[in-house]
């Protein structure tokens, strides 16, 4: 599934003062790509992960999801989207405290109304995956950070998204756990052709990507391959 | 456990303590108002079943002017062939017995003392199967009886006033029917207390309609001013009223067909207590309802990251609503349910005591449990709360999913 954006404008109003987070940018992300959104904090790379994840509408500007425009679509419509083709990572898990492990992954399985023997299936083949399926029936409180964000890739799989968005994933994790999640993502990237979008300051996660789209006070000033910045 | 109760479920067990404060207030408000609603229908009742057995009957017949005239001029008002209503209201299976009662106002004295009065006499010998708990008026001295025709029973403050008790003659100045003065003499058989009216006490009078009453102070012949009828039972009042009511009007008849629970004090008391009830049920339902919310509102308000995150992952508006009435829907049904049992409790204890407020109507008043009571408690509440609670449920979902994932 791809994503383009095109003239892409985003304004909040601060108290008085309106500020442009995003200006005018355009991008196109391919099915399959992993891209890496860099920039200082307040650059706008949240923002335009947001956008492209049709979590928020921009201010002007289209955004096309497998060429569908999603600007003029409803909370309802955006919502299914949301449930049936992208997958969120956040950098703090936003995981539902009252839920066991097992209980956070299935829930977007529930809000698909998947029947309940495919949901186990598809629950514990996806905590097999993380490799967290010995701790289905843990709280989430008693998980390392790492082991939450585990979940939360968990979460974001098992709807078999087409795209899945990132915002800081491994800002809360230790340099272990973090690369053991970017091993993840990777493998998920390369086995699965899941299109992966980061907005992230980890070298780590940018030196993986097969894109990085720089952003700098809302318009995009640099979009190069890996390969060139690894060459 | 399903996914969403369980959320619901433990989202309550998390917030504990603001949990068990709104379940109180729930179990309160609601066990008072099944409380209150149910000593309202245990004094309706029970004046009712007085009204019915001690004074009214069922039903009673009398002229469309009877309470402009029934005392000063009786004459207009007068039903001079009882019988042949009396046997058309016997056509009606439902109808076990009639009785005669005149209305009678004038001065009665003893020795030196004189004083006004108002009151009604009665065929005694219908007295028993009309009224079957007559007796139940007399506080002291015996009831009226067909074996002591001229023995009265007057109000406790008129005997006092007239320094008069059980036995004692009494002279009655009255005047018939058609206007004339007369007088007979009677004696104190009993002494009765009106419910909750004193003032009524100093100037009643019931007796029997005896040849004396009839011949020398009413020169009423056969005649009376009103009907007091029986029915096999109360549920058939109205079909009764109803059917004779029409037959009266395609008659071109002057008479009119009342109800016991027409009577004027009674609809104005059962409408002051009905207007209490409302007022509580009104007031309570505001409060457990302003408590819910309040308590929803720091619930949603202390989620709404979660609500955000929720929604990131593709949960609609209606979901997130789904979500949070499960949960005020757990919590109410609970505290409803658990009022309803204290509620419910409540009434049974004081069915057992009885109430009593008074010594009149209000006097060991026994509560009644009714069906409509607790739907009315349980329902009327939660439906006020569900309206309140979906205020700050819409508040969350007018967030935009990014506010509320940024939210703090």
């Amino acid at each position: 599934m791809s994503i383009r954006i095109a003239s892409v404008t985003k304004q909040y109003q601060l108290g008085m003062t309106t500020v442009n987070a995003l200006r005018g940018i355009s991008l196109k992300i391919e099915q399959g790509e992993f891209v890496a959104l860099v920039g200082p904090s307040g650059s706008g790379k949240s923002t335009a992960l947001h956008i492209l994840g049709a979590l928020d509408r921009p201010t002007s500007g289209e955004v096309w999801i497998q060429e569908t425009p999603v600007t003029q679509m409803s909370d309802k419509q955006l919502a299914r989207l949301r449930r049936e083709h992208i997958g969120f990572i956040f950098q703090s898990f936003h995981l539902i405290p009252v839920l066991s492990v097992y209980g956070n992954v299935e829930f977007p399985l529930l809000l698909m109304k998947t029947p309940k023997q495919e949901r186990r299936e598809r629950v514990m083949a996806t905590l097999e995956c993380v490799g967290l399926a010995d701790r289905a029936q843990h709280k989430t409180e008693e998980l390392s950070g790492g082991q939450r964000q585990r979940v939360a890739i968990a979460r974001a799989l098992v709807t078999r998204p087409s795209i899945i968005l990132s915002d800081e994933p491994t800002a809360n994790l230790d340099s272990q756990n973090g690369k053991g999640i970017i091993d993840l993502m990777q493998k998920l990237n390369e086995e699965q052709r899941v299109t992966l979008v980061f907005a992230t300051h980890d070298a780590s996660i940018v030196s993986r990507a097969k894109r990085i789209v720089h952003i700098l006070d809302g318009a995009i000033v640099e979009e190069v391959p890996a390969s060139v910045l690894q060459g | 456990m399903n996914t969403y109760l369980q959320i619901a479920w433990k989202n309550l067990i998390r917030s504990g303590r603001r949990t068990v404060v709104t379940l109180i207030a729930i179990v309160v408000g609601i066990a008072m108002m099944v409380f209150t609603n149910g000593f309202n229908a245990g004094m309706t009742s029970q004046w009712g079943s007085s009204l019915i057995n001690e004074t009214d009957g069922h039903v009673k017949i009398h002229h469309v002017d009877f309470y402009k005239f029934g005392i000063s001029d009786r004459e207009k008002v007068f039903i001079e062939n009882p019988d042949g209503l009396i046997a058309e209201l016997r056509k009606s299976s439902h109808v076990t017995a009639v009785m005669s009662r005149t209305a009678l106002a004038g001065l009665i004295g003893r020795d030196e003392n004189s004083t006004t009065f108002y009151g009604a006499v009665n065929d005694l010998a219908e007295i028993d199967a009309v009224l079957p708990d007559h007796g139940k008026l007399v506080v002291e001295g015996r009831p009226l009886s067909g074996e002591d025709p001229n023995g009265v029973l007057i109000g406790r403050g008129l005997a006092r006033s007239l320094a008069a008790g059980i036995g004692d003659e009494l002279v009655i100045l009255s005047s018939t029917i058609q206007g004339d003065q007369s007088s007979t003499l009677v004696h104190v058989r009993g002494l009765i207390r009106v419910k909750d009216n004193p003032q009524a006490e100093q100037s009643v009078l019931l007796g029997g309609l005896s040849d004396e009453m009839r011949i020398d102070l009413l020169d009423s012949g056969a005649g009376t001013t009103e009907l007091v009828v029986r029915l096999d039972a109360e549920q058939n009042v109205k079909q009764v009223v109803d059917s004779l009511n029409r037959s009266f009007a395609s008659q071109g008849a002057p008479w009119i067909a009342e109800p016991w629970y027409s009577n004027r004090e009674l609809s104005f008391l059962t409408a002051i207590f009905n207007g209490i009830g409302v007022t509580v049920t009104i007031v309570l339902s505001l409060i457990v309802s302003f408590i819910v919310s309040n308590a929803m509102l720091m619930s949603i308000f202390e989620r709404i990251r979660e609500v955000g995150s929720i929604r990131a992952i593709g949960a609609d508006k209606r979901q997130i609503y789904g979500l949070f009435y499960l949960e005020y829907l757990i919590m109410t049904s609970l505290g409803g349910l658990l009022g309803l049992v204290a509620g419910a409790l409540l009434i049974t204890l004081g069915q057992h005591t009885g109430i009593s407020f008074s010594d009149g109507i209000f006097a060991g008043v026994r509560p009644v449990l009714e069906i409509r009571n607790l739907l009315t408690s349980f329902l009327i509440p939660l439906a006020v709360a569900a309206g309140a609670v979906f205020f700050p449920v819409r508040s969350s979902c007018r967030m935009s999913v990014v506010d509320s994932l940024n939210y703090n």
